[in-house]
């Protein structure tokens, strides 16, 4: 096993550095007893969303390399991109550009100027979402529950879905538009989005299945489960079609869970799974500042990456039309009036500096990925973190050169170190289409909008 | 066709669809005379085949003309408009018209289940026991504003894991606190848990967990779970017996389930008057403040306003939980002492502490109470709270634009469409070195000069820049960088505003719609749904009742209490 001669940095720094101590499993802990003939590399799958596009997605922003490098392939300058913090990661870095997100652009006359409303729900589905307030809101299945549905199944919990802004009183959603569509940006089906969680302690207790009554806690809640299901009828006898079908879809999560919790005891139960003497430390609450609150979420999410807990999370940082400022980035202007920035270029370079913040995040969790061992080499080397917006151009409000990157190996199946850029006129979902492939759904065909594959590997001159 | 320029048509979008508001009817009438010139056939709400002596048939689109009449905002200012009494006469043709053939047909009552909010309370109430529901429950989808609409919630695993875990949490906690656990205390408090629809089976099911968990402490935990996991816990099941009604009403009014003198009252089929009487006076009506008024007024804004230290050194987030509480308190006496609603934008009074106190310059305020006290004569009702005043500033300075939407929709229920995009914000248009030398006012000007933007903002601006002598910390100020402040203009129809007393008297004139507004919104939040066009005209009959009463409060709970509406009757 290779891992073993690689740099060891032991478990228990990693979590001291996360603030979070909890029982990592052995490594060995994490080869299924089955696979034991099959190299198990699991492939771990973070997708990250920030909102309002990038300043590199404008005319000067472009010129000036503020997103992406002027040089494609392997020799790529990061020093005037927003995303020169990922240099120490360069290896593991595939960076896409020059691709466009149409199905967030307006298809009728009254969607037109509610891109703030609908522009998130489209990042990962690449589909076009319904104008609608209603229950029949419509977007497509994600990128990361498509890749849940498939490989999430081994693990305890499927897939998570974590934000960091709360939601708003004013301006969060409007224009015919469903919050849900704000709100979220992981779909399970075409009509099911999923509530992103906030709180590092709700992610915690997720996590670790905690409950008051600490251990044998998830075996009373299995024991409610099954009496909510065995006595369902009795409740929907007097439910009318509408709400009988709300009913159902209440059931039928609940099994969802209750397979769950069948699992995380299972895994809080296996020996293996614990270090003697490492105690879980459930966070405090809501950290005060953006970076901390986003650090906390990526030291849970990789934690949960090691212990193969989940597999797949996907990562709301930002919510469309947010005012909200971030002074850490040296640029104190709210971020929705800054990404209207004019095409003037002292305002684009105001707006860059926030890009460059939020992107500058990242190293805090790769630092910890690759500083994992796992079957093969790092966790960096078996996750694939994608990071992106469906929006390009903010001030403009279009959707075309939108920015997006992925970094790490996806379990050897990415070379990285590549910047790639596409066709102009290419769609995301070419891109989007090819990572399904990547992480071994070679079956999908179709992907929102795509006409075609994208080669992650390659540059095509 | 090429998509910038569908955008740029978008900036006027908001015009047209307010210009596009009569067709070419066959009886001519008003609508030939003032509206087809414009509202012929182009985009937007068409209206050629309109029959104003016939609203009912295109009730939808008659809603529209009428609350733009009534708004004054139709026809546009400077175009050809009937006068203020013709253009009454008109819109409350269409009303009669609408509301005397109106269906009397009601949307049944959706399955809600309780919200975050709704679900710590039942548990307050029923088990005693605090649950800090934001780290168990992930966030409400908002809908209309309000965080209780039925066909916005979701149910997810990670709900239903909130679920659990807040269950074990509070079963835990309540369990250790029972002194004498036995399966007739298990009985009782599901019975009080499942707000009068339990079933001898449900009682029953809970009873032998407490069972099987042993009885004693651990049986109690483990029955509180299972009564804590029952739909009728969970799921506001409001169908037309009686106490679905009792349910609905108590969280409309209380915010959690009802007691046993209102389910009792409902099946001896009481009126629901003295039962809404006996509620507005009991303290868990605060959770109209605290839960609607706080959603309605955009409360939690607050938390999100950030004024710049170095230039309102004064202000903290200590001093944004006073504004919060300010508005709170305030919504709280209107409903305990039964005002007049109206007072909501012309009260003499508030409600402050001491920090508030000084922030205000109001003298001989201690402590941290809020206490009711004389304002001064520029802060009348909520425009004058600080609450109001800073959720709609930005960081450096005021937002006359974000202060004028505030009124149109949150007190009005216009609501104007997003700004189109490419246009920069005013901070951009003005070089830095310029910022300080000139008034927010002075900067905005080009709103009224350029056509491409005063087609909106000659609505929205002239209310924001009447409250111009409020600084984006909330305190008043008569000088903007040494700059005197010009808090005068005019009203879209052309009424004279004078700084915030304007606003208030403007509203005044207008405050038919700002009382359909205020129901409509409490309609929302009561019955779990957005109110659309076919509920004008009961919304209509509820603010008909209510003013003859002389808008008290109590008068607009109790027609919303008797209406088919809230019922969901048929």
């Amino acid at each position: 096993m290779t891992f073993l001669t690689r740099k060891n940095i032991s478990r228990r720094a990693l979590l001291r550095g996360a603030g979070v101590a909890i029982g990592l499993p052995f490594l060995d802990a994490m080869q299924p007893a089955v696979a034991s003939a099959a190299p198990a590399r699991k492939v771990r799958l973070l997708c990250i969303e920030m909102v309002h596009g990038s300043a590199g997605a404008s005319d000067i922003g472009t010129k000036l390399n503020l997103w992406s490098p002027a040089e494609t392939g392997k020799s790529f300058d990061l020093t005037p991109s927003s995303l020169r913090s990922l240099e120490p990661f360069r290896d593991a870095l595939t960076i896409v550009s020059n691709t466009d997100c149409s199905n967030a652009e307006p298809e009728t006359a009254t969607e037109i100027g509610g891109d703030h409303f609908r522009t998130s729900a489209v990042f990962l589905t690449q589909s076009h979402p319904k104008q609608t307030e209603g229950q029949d809101v419509e977007a497509g299945t994600s990128l990361d529950q498509l890749y849940a549905k498939r490989f999430g199944q081994d693990t305890p919990i499927p897939s998570m879905q974590h934000c960091i802004e709360d939601v708003d009183a004013a301006g969060g959603c409007s224009y015919g538009y469903s919050c849900v569509y704000t709100d979220c940006i992981s779909w399970a089906s075409p009509s099911q989005p999923l509530p992103m969680i906030r709180d590092p302690r709700s992610v915690f207790d997720e996590m670790f299945g905690i409950t008051a009554a600490g251990s044998g806690g998830t075996a009373k809640d299995r024991s409610i489960l099954d009496w909510v299901l065995s006595s369902a009828a009795r409740f929907q006898q007097k439910l009318g079609a509408g709400d009988r079908a709300r009913f159902n879809d209440y059931l039928e999560q609940i099994r969802e869970v209750e397979r769950r919790l069948q699992a995380v005891e299972a895994w809080n139960l296996d020996n293996r799974n614990r270090q003697p003497g490492v105690r879980r430390t459930r966070p405090s609450g809501v950290p005060r500042t953006f970076a901390e609150h986003v650090k906390l979420m990526f030291d849970l999410q990789a934690i949960a990456f090691a212990s193969d807990i989940t597999r797949v999370v996907s990562f709301k940082l930002g919510r469309d039309n947010s005012n909200r400022t971030y002074p850490e980035s040296g640029f104190n202007g709210a971020f929705h009036p800054t990404s209207h920035h004019s095409g003037k270029e002292s305002k684009i370079l105001d707006f860059a500096k926030l890009n460059t913040f939020h992107v500058g995040l990242l190293p805090h969790l790769l630092h910890q990925l690759r500083n994992t061992p796992d079957v093969d080499g790092t966790l960096l080397d078996n996750t694939l973190v994608l990071y992106g917006s469906a929006m390009g151009d903010s001030n403009q409000h279009n959707h075309k050169r939108v920015p997006f990157f992925m970094v790490g190996r996806a379990g050897g199946r990415l070379k990285g170190g590549l910047h790639l850029k596409a066709k102009s006129g290419t769609p995301l979902a070419n891109v989007m289409l090819s990572t399904l492939h990547t992480l071994g759904l070679e079956n999908v065909k179709q992907f929102g909008d795509s006409d075609g594959t994208f080669d992650l590997n390659t540059v095509v001159s | 066709m090429d998509r910038r320029t569908l955008k740029e048509e978008a900036a006027m979008i908001w015009i047209a669809a307010t210009a596009i508001l009569l067709g070419a009817g066959e009886s001519g009438g008003f609508i030939r005379q003032y509206c087809v010139s414009c509202h012929g056939r182009a985009g937007g709400v068409t209206l050629t085949t309109f029959d104003e002596e016939h609203p009912e048939r295109k009730a939808e689109t008659a809603e529209k003309v009428i609350r733009k009449i009534r708004a004054g905002m139709m026809p546009p200012p400077g175009s050809p408009r009937a006068d203020r009494d013709a253009s009454r006469l008109f819109v409350e043709r269409l009303e009669r018209k609408i509301d005397a053939s109106a269906s009397r047909l009601q949307p049944k009552p959706q399955l809600q289940r309780l919200n975050r909010a709704e679900y710590s309370q039942a548990v307050r109430d029923l088990l005693d026991v605090n649950l800090e529901i934001d780290s168990l429950l992930p966030p409400d989808t908002v809908s209309a504003g309000f965080d209780n609409i039925a066909d916005a919630q979701r149910v997810s695993p990670a709900v239903i894991g909130g679920y659990l875990r807040a269950a074990g949490v509070a079963s835990k906690r309540a369990a250790s606190r029972i002194r004498k656990p036995s399966p007739r205390a298990v009985e009782d408090i599901a019975r009080r848990a499942f707000r009068g629809t339990a079933t001898a089976e449900d009682i029953a099911d809970a009873v032998r967990f407490y069972k099987q968990g042993g009885g004693g402490r651990d049986g109690m935990e483990l029955a509180l779970r299972c009564i804590l996991m029952n739909p009728r816990f969970l799921f506001r099941i409001e169908l037309l017996e009686p106490e679905g009604v009792a349910s609905r009403l108590s969280f409309f009014l209380w915010g959690t389930g009802p007691d046993d003198t209102l389910l009792q009252a409902v099946r001896r089929g009481d009126a629901l008057e003295l039962q809404v009487r006996r509620m507005l006076k009991d303290h868990r009506s605060q959770s109209l403040a605290t839960r609607f008024a706080a959603q309605w007024l955009r409360l939690g804004d607050l938390e999100k306003a950030a004024p710049d230290p170095q230039l309102f050194p004064g202000f903290s987030p200590d001093l944004a939980a006073s504004m919060r509480r300010e508005t709170e308190s305030f919504f709280r006496h209107l409903i305990r002492e039964d005002r007049d609603v109206t007072e909501l934008i012309t009260a003499d009074y508030s409600f402050i502490d001491s920090k508030l106190a000084s922030h205000y310059k109001i003298s001989g305020i201690q402590g941290g109470d809020m206490r009711r006290v004389m304002m001064p004569p520029e802060r009348r009702g909520v425009m004058g709270q600080g609450s109001m005043l800073v959720s709609t500033s930005l960081a450096e300075r005021t937002s006359p634009v974000l202060r004028g939407k505030w009124v149109l929709e949150v007190l009005l229920g216009l609501t104007p469409p997003p700004p189109p995009p490419n246009v920069p914000s005013l901070d951009d248009r003005t070089k830095p070195e310029d910022r300080f030398k000139q008034t927010t006012r002075q900067r905005l000007a080009e709103h009224t000069q350029n056509p491409r933007c005063s087609g909106c903002h000659r609505f929205i601006d002239p209310l924001g820049i009447a409250l111009e002598n409020f600084a984006a910390d909330g305190s008043f100020r008569d000088l903007e960088h040494g700059l005197p402040v010009d808090a005068n203009g005019k009203f879209h129809d052309g009424t004279p505003m004078q700084g915030s007393a304007g606003v208030r008297d403007v509203l005044l004139q207008y405050r038919e719609l700002m009382l359909r507004n205020f129901t409509s919104q409490l309609l929302t939040y009561a019955t779990g749904r957005r109110m659309t066009y076919a509920d004008q005209p009961a919304i209509r009959a509820i603010v008909a009742k209510a003013s003859a009463e002389g808008n008290r409060f109590s008068a607009y709970i109790q027609a919303i209490a008797a209406s088919p509406i809230f019922k969901g009757a048929t």
